[in-house]
């Protein structure tokens, strides 16, 4: 066989022919034909699988090639790792999300899906809310964001941004947009703050931790 | 502030021209363990006193292989810049590194590898130690050493201080790289052809060789003008390549891509198992918590305190009684056989017996027992975790809290508590520190004050002798921290990891600067107890008396003989209050030996805060000058001195004894 696969789409969605016609249509992957296969070398070859396998006879009165050059991505092994990889870099740019059938998924259902997603994260961290008909953001519903300073006490949640000038110091520490935190402990008489960022422990003096927004992704226990 | 790197070990011949293996890891990383495994020797030279030497080499030699192996202190960055310093790639300079053995966290590889890759940019070979595989092990972290290796083009080992494991095959993998450098360097040999491909996004790939090219400029120009950084002279004088000095350069760019390749790194050579989180992570959690850290590090400062007093009070009493036993007799019958002027034996014996004795008596038993305390402490990792609670309390006198344990340790001796205060980080906090310390009373002190006030005007006057000494102290610690420029704003902190200190390590800190401590303080006793003993054996303290009247009787309110007693204090603290009986009975006869009887409380009180206020004695002297500079030394004696004055006349005033 040369085709990947085919719809009967006059059988499957009403009004695609007239009655008593049939459209059928057949995908051809380039793993099996060559791209410089002609027009009538791909309708030959699909006719003949659908004889072959549905037997369906006779000549088409219509035909149609659509050629969708390097469309549809073939995912190779380690895919899902480098789709994680590529999220945690984007963690940096919080306005950059990712979507699309480069990533996870190259149906229409899972690029719309995707592109919802997106929509809704980017809603998010704009400030704004997402599409109340839209689908549940990926991160849980009640996500909300506040500062460090106010994070409570054991609650986990990641750095969403940090103000210009601590950018750099709280790098060094490895706290970059991100970074999971949650706060340990809060020094008596507006000490700093004992936090958990990553696999460390670090101190935060409070002035630098209202520079931290933080986003939790769920509320906290009561 | 220049760092200087220098021979710890003699430099024999043949060893300049060793190459040079630069130790570099962020703080808490275990470097000076692993140091100690790849030489074999427990010696922590680097944090005796008496060195200006901020880094330490050595020479190491594994199977016919020898290197220098330097250690450059913890950083976070290659250009992270502690007040008042200069820039960490400076040690860097003075290393002249011909390969870089980078220690990491294998436990947390997501926040040390952007320091390997900083390390790795500079050109220079580099070597890996995944480090703390053991406390990666209880995290349920493990690492595949293969792959990174294959990500970083740079060998990775696994390796573990404390044990050793790992630590030779590292440190071999190193010295072999840098000899290989170095051969190049020398043009004895060609330099690899291939370069490791690039890792950053072209656009910043492109910034960089851009920078480099600004660089390679600079060198053709030679002018300082044009290279304020200093960077261009690093790549002219080929310490690091072009594109190094560039990436040095732009650190401020590279940071988050670093942390970003770090990050996807991590994820993709870790092998994540679930584990219970180890005993030292629960206990970190404890301990800086507000609501049990607090307890526990009242319990520990007291716990300390109290080690000190007993276990440093047991040994004094039992080496004093040793001392006048064994020593003082034989002292004295050969120092009178060979001195024939019987008041200069006098005077010789003041040194040699008296001043050893208070050697002995003071030193061995409190300071050593403090150094083992603090080294402890430190290697624990517990200091910097726990004093982070009491941060803002002693923020308001310009220190981190963790000095709430130089201070404490002032309360047994000052000397070793401004040794002590280098655990404070900046050199301001450490001047802000000692100048506290040494308005601390010590225990010599602390024992003038009792015998002064307790029997002629009562415990509780002798309490409140101690509460307007506190109050003064605050005071002044409150107004330097205002007076003194360059105050810091509070920083992000790493908090260390509690481990169990490893005790060949303990020791060999605590005893190299007990050794520091008596080199410094020793001469010091000796011949400031000779001074003290020729003065008093010739009666010289009588004009000297005179002199001082202005000043102790016009200002202070006291009989003149009470002057003296305070100004031989410098000398001899604990002495202060025998000399002033000694010279009363001079003075008034007999009845002066009793002292209710030729001073009022209120006299006796100035007196006592005067002394306890009043210049740090000799030997707290010479250690501020060993650590801080002869300037700052003279800046806290005249600063105290005048607090002494100052608070002595008010106090003399208020009580109507002047």
């Amino acid at each position: 066989l040369t085709i990947h696969a085919a719809t009967l789409s006059s059988r499957k969605w009403a009004d695609r022919a007239p009655a008593g016609w049939l459209l059928a249509r057949a995908f051809i992957g380039e793993g099996r034909a060559s791209a410089s296969w002609s027009d009538d070398e791909l309708i030959a070859a699909s006719t003949r699988d659908f004889a072959v396998t549905l037997g369906l006879r006779g000549t088409p009165v219509l035909t149609r090639v659509a050629r969708y050059r390097h469309a549809m991505p073939h995912y190779t092994v380690g895919h899902l790792d480098r789709v994680a990889a590529a999220s945690v870099a984007l963690a940096e740019t919080p306005q950059v999300v990712l979507a699309g059938g480069a990533y996870r998924g190259v149906g229409l259902p899972d690029c719309i899906a995707q592109g919802r997603a997106a929509a809704a994260r980017l809603a998010q961290r704009l400030g704004g809310t997402a599409d109340p008909n839209g689908p549940e953001p990926p991160a849980g519903g009640d996500a909300s964001e506040t500062t460090l300073r106010e994070l409570p006490v054991g609650t986990v949640a990641s750095v969403a941004a940090i103000a210009p000038k601590h950018v750099r110091e709280l790098a060094v520490e490895g706290v970059g947009p991100g970074t999971e935190v949650a706060v340990l402990g809060r020094a008596p008489l507006g000490g700093p703050l004992v936090v958990r960022a990553g696999r460390a422990r670090i101190a935060v003096p409070r002035g630098i931790s209202e520079g931290v927004t933080v986003r939790t992704s769920s509320e906290p226990p009561a | 502030v220049k760092h200087h790197v220098s021979a710890a070990a003699g430099s024999g011949p043949g060893e300049a021209d060793l190459a040079v293996v630069a130790l570099v890891g962020r703080p808490n990383v275990g470097k000076s363990t692993f140091l100690a495994r790849a030489s074999g020797r427990f010696v922590e030279t680097a944090n005796a006193p008496g060195t200006t030497v901020l880094a330490e080499r050595r020479a190491v030699t594994i199977d016919g292989q020898a290197a220098w192996l330097v250690d450059l202190p913890g950083t976070r960055s290659l250009a992270d810049q502690p007040a008042g310093c200069e820039p960490f790639w400076t040690f860097l300079d003075a290393a002249q590194p011909d390969a870089i053995l980078v220690l990491v966290d294998a436990g947390d590889l997501g926040r040390h590898l952007p320091l390997a890759l900083a390390c790795r940019d500079l050109g220079l070979p580099i070597v890996v130690a995944a480090n703390l595989s053991d406390e990666a092990e209880r995290r349920g972290i493990e690492v595949d050493a293969g792959r990174l290796s294959q990500l970083l083009v740079a060998p990775v080992h696994h390796t573990n201080g404390r044990t050793g494991h790992g630590v030779r095959a590292a440190t071999r993998d190193a010295i072999r790289l840098a000899q290989q450098r170095r051969s190049v360097r020398r043009g004895e040999r060609l330099p690899h052809a291939t370069q490791p491909a690039p890792i950053y996004p072209p656009s910043l790939e492109h910034d960089l060789q851009l920078e480099a090219r600004q660089l390679i400029g600079i060198r053709s120009l030679g002018a300082s003008a044009v290279d304020p950084s200093g960077i261009g002279a690093l790549v002219a004088r080929g310490v690091v390549s072009p594109r190094g000095g560039a990436s040095l350069a732009r650190t401020a760019d590279l940071d988050a891509t670093r942390r970003a390749l770090a990050t996807r790194w991590a994820a993709q050579v870790e092998r994540l198992r679930a584990t219970r989180r180890p005993l030292a992570d629960r206990l970190a959690d404890l301990v800086t918590s507000p609501w049990s850290g607090l307890p526990i590090f009242a319990a520990v400062t007291v716990a300390t305190f109290l080690a000190l007093v007993l276990v440093g009070g047991g040994l004094a009493t039992a080496l004093s009684a040793a001392w006048s036993a064994g020593v003082s007799p034989v002292l004295a019958s050969v120092v009178g056989a060979v001195v024939p002027v019987p008041a200069l034996a006098r005077a010789v014996l003041w040194a040699l017996d008296g001043g050893l004795l208070a050697m002995v008596s003071v030193g061995i038993p409190y300071i050593l027992t403090f150094y083992v305390l603090l080294a402890a402490l430190e290697d624990s990792g517990y200091l910097t975790s726990a004093a982070v609670l009491l941060d803002r309390l002693f923020n308001a006198l310009g220190l981190p809290g963790r000095a709430a344990v130089p201070l404490l340790a002032a309360a047994g001796c000052n000397v070793p508590a401004i040794y002590g205060t280098r655990i404070l980080g900046s050199r301001r906090a450490r001047i802000l520190g000692s100048f506290l310390v040494t308005l601390t009373p010590c225990s010599a002190r602390t024992a003038v004050v009792v015998a002064a006030l307790a029997p002629f005007a009562g415990p509780l006057v002798a309490f409140a002798a101690f509460g307007v000494a506190l109050a003064i102290t605050l005071g002044a610690g409150l107004a330097a921290n205002a007076l003194i420029p360059g105050r810091q704003p509070a920083m992000v902190l790493e908090l260390s990891p509690l481990r169990m200190p490893v005790p060949r390590h303990v020791v060999a800190k605590a005893w190299n600067r007990f050794r520091g401590f008596v080199v410094t303080a020793a001469p010091i006793m000796l011949i400031g107890s000779f001074v003290l003993g020729l003065v008093w054996e010739s009666g010289a303290w009588s004009p000297l008396a005179a002199a001082l009247a202005p000043v102790t009787t016009g200002w202070l309110g006291l009989p003149p003989i009470v002057g003296i007693a305070i100004v031989f204090a410098f000398l001899r603290k604990e002495l202060a209050l025998q000399l002033l009986v000694a010279l009363a009975v001079i003075e008034y006869g007999a009845v002066g030996a009793n002292l209710g009887s030729i001073l009022t409380p209120a006299q006796l009180f100035v007196f006592a805060i005067v002394t306890t206020v009043s210049i740090p004695c000799a030997a707290t002297l010479a250690t501020l000058v060993q650590e801080l500079g002869a300037r700052v030394a003279a800046g806290i004696s005249a600063a105290s001195l005048g607090l002494a004055l100052v608070a002595g006349g008010v106090i003399a005033r208020v009580l109507g004894a002047a």
